[in-house]
């Protein structure tokens, strides 16, 4: 609040821009949240790595899942 | 161990399909069969009957008998010019799957238990085989029936990121996540697979390319033309086999949006993402051809999918 001036101080524009500000953001957090729900990710793997055909050649297989 | 045992298949694939050794049988051939008929392995005889079936699909835009035309411009390119349409012409007359001819017929599938039984002769000076566009492919397959024989049933084989098979699952979650990365921008992802018991294979040439007079020219060849494939960005495409998925991806890069529609909508068993440079902006709108919307995760704001079959 340190750039507003003192109307905007005093008719409470300022309080209601960082309230805005901060209600963005947290409905951003939120949105992120859900639409990653759902997407599969990675979890630990076990990998074996080889040199062929000039590029790196790669064996995945899952460890056990502990967590998550 | 049978993990290692199936990469150090990959070694075998090497030195039998590439054209940077001397003494693969490729290279072999390739120095040898337009003078007179060569054995050719029953591994070999295999992999030129999956070839001719994706050329004949495909049209000609899947060839592996291109071998004239990537050295015209490979030489090119590093003189630092671009070929002119003649010495084009020159290399297309000496390109194509036609130019092989089989002693006896490829199709009979006895002829592959038996060796020695299968020779092939090229019928011009400079016809050669290089299958850049499928070895890999080829070479996950081959790995894979290792593994699959040995029981191992999750896990995921790639061979440089750009080609994979996922078999089976990853840590219960009914596939394995696989990210496709951003065309434009490498360093992030722009959708999220979810593959189970499928290839995945992918084609761009915003990697590999070299600029000529103010023209940048990729390095997928249409060997129709014998010219740079440039209608689009990306292709990923999915499919039963590596062999396959791999083959494709090159082969729909060059055919285009349209014709790679086309043939998904012929051929179920494909799953293609056909993404075409961005009209304006940095927005894509990759095309998803056969690819189940439950299988499918845009992780970027900068895409607008739309979607055919699945």
């Amino acid at each position: 609040m340190t750039d507003a001036s003192r109307r905007q101080f005093l008719t409470g524009e300022a309080v209601l821009k960082v309230g805005r500000e901060l209600g963005e953001r947290a409905a951003d957090r939120i949105s992120d949240a859900v639409s990653g729900l759902g997407r599969p990710r990675a979890f630990d793997t076990l990998r074996l790595e080889t040199r062929a055909m000039a590029c790196t050649w790669g064996l995945c297989s899952t460890l056990e899942r502990t967590n998550g | 161990m049978v993990a290692s045992d199936a990469l150090n298949s990959v070694h075998r694939v090497d030195r039998q399909l590439s054209v940077y050794r001397e003494t693969s049988e490729v290279s072999r051939l390739n120095n040898a069969a337009a003078a007179a008929p060569q054995v050719i392995s029953a591994e070999l005889a295999w992999l030129l009957r999956v070839c001719w079936d994706l050329h004949q699909s495909t049209a000609g835009a899947f060839d592996p008998a291109v071998q004239s035309v990537i050295q015209l411009w490979s030489g090119c390119r590093s003189a630092g010019r671009i070929p002119d349409s003649s010495e084009v012409a020159a290399a297309l007359a000496c390109c194509g799957l036609d130019k092989l001819e089989f002693e006896k017929s490829a199709d009979d599938e006895s002829l592959l238990e038996q060796p020695g039984a299968l020779r092939v002769s090229y019928k011009l000076a400079g016809v050669g085989l290089n299958f850049g566009a499928i070895g890999k492919g080829w070479g996950i397959d081959r790995a894979m029936d290792i593994l699959r024989d040995a029981g191992l049933n999750d896990c995921l084989l790639h061979g440089g990121y750009s080609s994979l098979y996922a078999c089976g699952e990853h840590a219960g979650q009914g596939g394995w996540p696989v990210d496709l990365k951003n065309p434009l921008f490498t360093d992030k992802a722009y959708l999220t697979l979810l593959l189970r018991d499928q290839a995945l294979a992918t084609s761009g040439s915003n990697v590999q390319f070299f600029r000529s007079g103010g023209k940048r020219y990729g390095h997928i060849l249409d060997p129709r033309t014998g010219w740079p494939a440039e209608q689009l960005l990306s292709v990923s495409v999915l499919a039963p086999t590596a062999a396959e998925a791999d083959a494709l991806s090159t082969a729909f890069y060059v055919m285009g949006l349209e014709k790679s529609r086309e043939y998904c909508h012929t051929h179920p068993s494909i799953g293609a993402i056909l993404t075409p440079p961005p009209s304006r902006g940095r927005t894509l709108a990759p095309v998803l051809c056969n690819i189940p919307p439950d299988r499918v995760f845009i992780v970027s704001d900068d895409v607008h999918a739309d979607s055919d079959g699945g």
